[in-house]
């Protein structure tokens, strides 16, 4: 479950085409905290470095999704995506591809998010 | 469970006795992802505006820790310790009483301490950019 959530915070991260180094480091001490091995952590990083657009990015992120589906508890989905919220408003502001992305994973997991400030 | 993380949210955007308009703004609408509704969010923020010392604050998140510790389970813990990572985040400044705050409640719930005091935050950044570049050039060049 934590490196279903692990992945869509890089997904998130990546998706607008530019990762800062401050946030790229934020998420690994979140995964060293989520009991994520370094090597995994490089896996992740490498393997969102060679996704283009946006539909790379939600194809990468069905394997999280099925994950979390799997779990069939809307609390578990919800956090799911309060993680992927979090993680784009690093900077205070969704950019549209972060919005677009959350969007698509929030259909998916039934998540209502009216309530995020979305680009 | 959500009100406990929320509420852990909430105390760490609070903790540093400065609330960013905007920043609260964007909070309360990731907070609501998680079914916290607008009166409960504005209910829990005016709480906090009653706080005046740490003795305050502290039974202010008693109950939420609590309730994470009764769980038992440190995948959730890890959980609310990492939202708490991403809101101190969220201004893009990292104060020193966030970090303390953090690794208090992380050891209070029983699971590893987040390494990244601000003097460790920047070289160590670098340090893996840096790894990595050479890591893709040396990988480059064996190929």
């Amino acid at each position: 479950m934590n490196e279903a959530i692990a992945k869509l915070m890089i997904a998130t991260s990546f998706v607008d085409g530019s990762s800062p180094a401050s946030e790229r480091e934020l998420i690994r001490r979140i995964m060293d905290v989520l009991q994520i091995d370094e090597k995994k952590q490089q896996g992740l990083f490498q393997e969102a470095e060679d996704l283009d657009d946006l539909e790379d990015f939600v194809e990468w992120c069905q394997s999280p999704i099925l994950k979390i589906a799997e779990k069939n508890d809307v609390g578990w989905n919800a956090i799911s995506i309060l993680f992927m919220a979090l993680v784009a408003m690093a900077d205070c502001k969704i950019v549209p591809s972060e919005s677009r992305l959350i969007g698509a994973i929030a259909k998916e997991l039934k998540v209502n998010i009216e309530s995020l400030v979305l680009a | 469970m959500k009100n406990a993380i929320a509420k852990l949210m909430i105390a760490t955007m609070v903790i540093d006795g400065h609330i960013d308009e905007n920043e609260s703004r964007i909070i309360k609408g990731n907070i609501q992802i998680l079914g916290i509704t607008d009166n409960e969010y504005d209910e829990l923020l005016s709480e906090t505006k009653e706080i005046n010392e740490l003795d305050d604050f502290l039974a202010w998140i008693q109950p939420a820790l609590d309730t994470l510790k009764e769980l038992h389970n440190p995948d959730i813990s890890g959980l609310a310790v990492s939202t708490m990572m991403l809101v101190a985040y969220a201004d893009g400044k990292i104060r020193d009483v966030e970090v303390k705050f953090i690794q208090s409640t992380a050891s209070i719930l029983g699971i590893a301490s987040p390494t990244w005091g601000s003097e460790e935050w920047i070289p160590g950044a670098l340090e893996r950019t840096v790894r990595s570049k050479f890591d893709n050039i040396t990988n480059t060049d064996n190929e």
